[in-house]
Formats: structure tokens, C-alpha cells, sequence
């Protein structure tokens, strides 16, 4: 039993009995007990990472996943086969005015209904600030269209290849070309374009996940059919800062001293420029400016001049005492002289440029690189010379057709101003001839003109 | 002169303390108790160091779930009734050996008388050289108050080995008793 003598005497005595344990136990306990700690400190950082890229991810495919405010999908009724969706489908026979109307004004920022996008033949629903930060091509067949660099997809301008564009959406920088295939077995040339001019951004990884449906043929065929390469239209000032060069040795202004000038010609012109191959352009257009070439210089010459030379005589007179005698010397002599001159050749000329431009872009801007052959054409002229008989300058006219050739360069810088609209600005280099001799000018001249091109392009599809 | 300020908590601060991970706190407890339960874990343990192992267990056990602790009843109890279990998982583990004894051998004469001769140091050196069989039920029933039911459930055995085991520890730590006085004489 416990309650005996003998239990309870145990008892007693350990209970007031301590033994005391090693020095280090504590710490051992405490040190035992830390892994408990840190493991909670550890889960709970796993905690907040978890929650951390689960949010980021989540943010992420919020941002590049299509929603139902935040998608680009081509959508037709007419795909789908329930009834409402039929009755979808007689709605999407509007017209492709009708329907490219309410796309552009869907673009323009309205937020279509759910409804709304089975009606319209391409529904584009996507919030400026997606738009302006997708960099997306994708399509949802999750085929890759573009393993490559986007840009050559883009700039690839191929006639078979490119498909018809459905509809297109610029906001800033973006922008964004939808386009819609012929087939089913096109769906791989279905391409979703967007262009921010990264070129050196891995674009796939930007881009946002767009819905892609097919179209049904009728539909397609309701759209414009024609495959469409974009047209480049830039309308632009032409400031051209030239100094010629005579190229007559003969010449008698470079032998009296005159020296060309820097002047200033300005004009206009208008290019037009078609995709070619990959990033590859072709150009070609007119510029029509008047070209002035100026001169100055001082010309010295020599010039015969009377001189009367005065000669005084005193005569000695014992009557009349001293009498002054003057008496006069006329001769000629040679004076040189100097005169300032200004000259001036005018050219009513026309440029016909034939070049090619490679095309990249950076950041907000688009760049390209531009050289041409040019064909100089004046259809008037004047020019300015020195009548050495009488020291005048004497102008002539021509209205004789002259050519010339010539090569230009230039680095073209764009900024997308909107829709399809871009401003931009090309310095460059110019080096022609013209052949005044065949006028009625006495010697050709030859340039190296500085150019800078102010302009606006506009893009058409 | 120098003052020293001691400022003794009483043992709900320290347990409020230990809640709160507070080293200083759980300093004190262990201070507190450390030495106590140190004759527990001996009493259960075949050495001292599987002693320490268990009392270290222990508190570990007693720091995590202090936080459980109602403040109703004996704290000290419950720190020894999780020292005792501690120690008891760790005879589990071990899977120690339970062996049955035979007390033939035993011829215990009056011992209560004896008791008096001993230390308390001399008692537990003898608890702790029981035999295992002994040691867990003589510990249990007599020292830690558990019925032969408790022991039994604990040990895994049947109540009835609990109950003479009980009696042949008890006869055999009598025994060592009076060898180890008339060693003494």
C-alpha cells in the first residue's frame, strides 16, 4: 500500500532531495529548443514568400491572361452553335463598316459587354494601360507564332504570308494589328502583332495571351480580302543646307576669289514606302525644292585712271618781285580695286529618290536607316554672272531640263504620334550635280548638302 | 555598499514569462525545478546521463506547453507528471526490458526502522539500482502516486504484474536497505 510507513518515508526524503544536473543543461535545453524557433521563423518567411509569388504570379497572369474586360478575341456568333449564338450570327452580318466601326470605337476605350463581343466580327477589349504594357503575340492554339524575333514577323511583308488585318489598335507607343486568316489551316499565320519597339526585349515573355477564334469563311471573305502590306506615306519640310562646288576650273569666280557659301534651300516632299523583306523597306517618292547656290567673294581687278599732277614754279621778277607759276600734267595710271560680289544659281529642281531603309526601333522610337539613289530633275534655273566689261552682275534664265544624279543618306528617327500617325525626323547627306553647262550657265556645279527632313508618316493598310 | 537586488518572481510571472519566450523567465523555472525533477529523471533513468537526456526532454516538453498550464493545481505537479511521462516515453523507445523477478530470494525483515539510517542520496542510488521490472512500478506506486492501473497502461503490462512487481520491488529495496546497513555497521 502507498499509505505505508515505508512508501511515505521514501517519499519524504527525495521529495526534499535535489540533485542538480550539468552546468550546460540550460543552454542544451535552450539550443534545443532554437530549431523549434528558427523552424517557425522559416515557415513563416515560407508563408510570406508563398504568398508573395503567389500574388506575383497572380498578378502576372491577371496581366497577361485575357478577362472578360481585358481580352482581344476575335469572336464571331456564328462559330457558336447554340441558338442564341445563331441569332448572334445574323447580327454579325452587318456590315464590315458597321463592325470595324464599333471595333475602333470599342478601341477607342468603350468596355463592350459580354454580350456585345459575340456580335461585332473582331471585339477588342483590352485597357489602354494592357495594351501599352503587353508586348504579346499569342495566339490560343498556344502555337508559337513567333519564336523569332517579332519585329521580323512584322516587317516580313511577304504577300502569301501576311494575313488580312482585322483591325488595329494604337495607343502611344503600342500598337497593336490584329489579323484574321482565311482558313483554319492558316490559324498559324494568325498574328497578333504588337509593336513597342523593343528589339532587344524577349518579346514572347511580354506578351499577353489573346483569344484567337476562327472566323468562319463567309465572314472573312466579308472582309477586306486583299492581302495588305502596310504603306508607308510621309509628307515632309525639306531644309537643305548645301555649299557647291564648281566644278569648272575655268571658272572665273574661283579665279578672282569668290568662295561658295553655305545657303539654305528649302522645300517639300513626299515618299512612299512599301515593306519589302523582313525589315527591309523600299522607298521612292518626290521632293521639290529650289535650290540656291550662292557665292561670295571680293574681286579684285585694275582700272585705268587720269592723274593730273600739279607742278608749282617760282620766278624771281626784280620788278615784280616773286611770281608763283603753276602749271598741270595730266596722265593714266592702273588702280586696282576690289568688289564685293554675291551670286546666286537657282534651281527649281525635283528629286526622285529610289532607296531602301532598314528599320528598327528603340524604346518609344522607331528608327530607320535610309539610302537612295536620286534623279535630279530642274525644269528652271538661273543663274548669275559677272559681265567683265562693265563689272555687273547679269542674271540668266533657263527653262532647260536638266538631270543629274545623286545619293542621299539618312538616319530616320520616328515618334508614333497616334492611330497612324508617326512624326519624325531625318538628318542626312546629300551629294548631286547639276550640269549648268547644258544650260545656258557656263560650268556645272556639285553639292554636298546637308539635309534634315521634318515630316509626318502616315501609315495605311 | 553594494546592494544586491533580487527580485523573486512568483510562478505565475515566471509561467507568464516562459509563455512569452522570455529567457530570463525561463531561466528561473529551470533553476526552480531543475534539481527536483533531476532526482525524478535519476530515479527512472539507468544513469545520469540518460537522466539529463530526460530531464532536457522534459523542459523542452515544459517550455513548448507551458502555455497549457491552467494555473489550477500543482504547478510542480505537472511539471513532474511530464518529466515522469518523459521519461516513461523514453523507457518506450527503448523498449526496455520489463523483467519479471522472483522474490525467493527476498527475506525482508523490518526495514521501516532502517530508513532513518539512510540519506536521501543512499535511497535514490538505490532506486536507481533496481532492477528495471522494479524501478518503474516502485516509482510509479510509491513515489508518483499512480494507481497499478495507471502503471499498467504506461508500461503496458497487466495490472496485476504491476501490483507484484510492485511488492517484489519493495521487498528487494528493503532488502538492499538492511545489506546496506549492516555494511555500514
Amino acid at each position: 500500500m502507498k499509505n505505508d510507513l515505508f512508501e511515505k518515508q521514501i517519499s519524504e526524503k527525495l521529495d526534499q532531495f535535489q540533485v542538480a544536473p550539468s552546468r550546460d543543461l540550460f543552454n542544451d535545453i535552450m539550443k534545443a529548443r532554437t530549431p523549434q524557433v528558427k523552424k517557425a521563423f522559416w515557415s513563416t518567411w515560407r508563408v510570406l514568400s508563398a504568398l508573395l509569388i503567389t500574388a506575383t504570379v497572380s498578378f502576372n497572369v491577371y496581366k497577361l491572361l485575357p478577362t472578360q474586360n481585358d481580352e482581344i478575341a476575335f469572336s464571331e456568333k456564328s462559330i457558336v452553335s447554340d441558338k442564341e449564338n445563331q441569332e448572334s450570327a445574323q447580327e454579325s452580318k452587318v456590315s464590315n463598316s458597321t463592325s470595324e466601326q464599333g471595333v475602333k470605337n470599342e478601341m477607342l476605350g468603350a468596355i463592350p459587354k459580354k454580350q456585345n463581343r459575340k456580335s461585332v466580327n473582331a471585339t477588342f477589349k483590352s485597357s489602354p494601360n494592357e495594351i501599352a504594357k503587353g508586348d504579346i503575340v499569342e495566339n490560343n492554339n498556344a502555337n508559337t507564332l513567333f519564336n523569332g524575333n517579332v519585329f521580323e514577323s512584322y516587317f516580313n511583308a511577304n504577300s502569301k504570308n501576311r494575313p488580312t488585318i482585322d483591325y488595329e489598335k494604337h495607343d502611344g507607343n503600342s500598337h497593336l494589328y490584329a489579323f484574321v486568316t482565311e482558313s483554319e489551316k492558316d490559324i498559324d499565320k494568325v498574328m497578333v502583332n504588337h509593336m513597342k519597339n523593343k528589339l532587344f526585349v524577349p518579346f514572347v515573355n511580354h506578351f499577353p495571351k489573346l483569344s484567337l477564334i476562327k472566323v468562319e469563311q463567309q465572314k472573312i471573305e466579308s472582309v477586306n480580302r486583299m492581302t495588305k502590306k502596310p504603306i508607308y506615306i510621309d509628307l515632309f519640310q525639306l531644309n537643305s543646307f548645301s555649299k557647291p562646288v564648281i566644278s569648272n576650273s575655268q571658272f572665273q569666280l574661283q579665279n578672282m576669289g569668290a568662295l561658295a557659301t553655305n545657303s539654305a534651300s528649302f522645300g517639300w516632299g513626299v515618299n512612299v514606302e512599301l515593306p519589302l523583306k523582313g525589315r527591309w523597306n523600299v522607298f521612292s517618292g518626290v521632293h521639290s525644292f529650289n535650290l540656291n547656290n550662292q557665292y561670295k567673294g571680293q574681286i579684285k581687278y585694275s582700272e585705268n585712271e587720269e592723274k593730273i599732277t600739279k607742278t608749282t614754279r617760282f620766278i624771281n621778277d626784280p620788278i615784280k618781285g616773286v611770281i608763283t607759276v603753276e602749271s598741270f600734267d595730266t596722265s593714266l595710271v592702273s588702280v586696282s580695286k576690289s568688289k564685293n560680289i554675291e551670286l546666286q544659281n537657282s534651281y527649281k529642281l525635283i528629286q526622285i529618290p529610289l532607296g531602301m531603309s532598314y528599320n528598327f526601333g528603340y524604346k518609344s522610337f522607331e528608327f530607320s536607316l535610309n539610302a537612295s539613289a536620286m534623279l535630279n530633275w530642274s525644269r528652271e534655273q538661273s543663274f548669275q554672272s559677272i559681265n567683265w566689261q562693265n563689272d555687273q552682275v547679269n542674271k540668266t534664265e533657263s527653262s532647260n531640263i536638266l538631270f543629274g544624279l545623286g545619293v542621299n543618306a539618312g538616319i530616320k528617327v520616328y515618334y508614333p504620334l497616334s492611330n497612324h500617325f508617326k512624326v519624325f525626323v531625318m538628318p542626312g547627306i546629300q551629294s548631286y550635280s547639276m550640269n549648268g553647262v547644258k544650260s545656258s550657265y557656263s560650268h556645272n556645279e556639285s553639292l554636298l548638302a546637308k539635309q534634315l527632313q521634318v515630316g509626318i508618316r502616315y501609315s495605311v493598310f | 555598499m553594494w546592494y544586491k537586488i533580487q527580485y523573486k518572481m512568483n510562478i505565475e510571472d515566471l509561467i507568464q514569462g516562459c509563455i512569452k519566450e522570455d529567457r530570463v523567465c525561463q531561466r528561473e523555472l529551470y533553476k526552480l525545478f531543475a534539481g527536483k525533477m533531476m532526482v525524478v529523471c535519476l530515479r527512472y533513468a539507468k544513469d545520469k546521463m540518460e537522466a539529463e537526456d530526460i530531464l532536457q526532454e522534459g523542459f523542452i516538453k515544459i517550455y513548448d506547453n507551458i502555455s497549457k498550464f491552467r494555473m489550477q493545481g500543482s504547478f510542480e505537479g505537472w511539471i513532474r507528471r511530464i518529466m515522469v511521462n518523459t521519461a516513461i516515453n523514453k523507457i518506450r523507445a527503448g523498449k526496455r526490458h520489463f523483467e519479471e523477478l522472483d522474490d525467493r530470494m527476498m527475506k525482508v525483515s523490518n526495514s521501516q526502522d532502517v530508513l532513518d539510517n539512510f540519506s536521501a542520496k543512499d535511497i535514490l542510488n538505490l532506486i536507481s539500482e533496481m532492477p528495471a521490472g522494479y524501478k518503474y512500478v516502485f516509482n510509479m506506486f510509491a513515489i508518483e502516486g499512480f494507481s497499478h492501473k495507471e502503471i499498467a497502461d504506461s508500461l503496458g503490462i497487466e495490472e496485476a504484474s504491476s501490483r507484484s512487481q510492485y511488492a517484489k520491488a519493495k521487498k528487494y529495496l528493503q532488502q538492499k536497505l538492511i545489506e546496506l546497513q549492516k555494511v555500514k555497521l
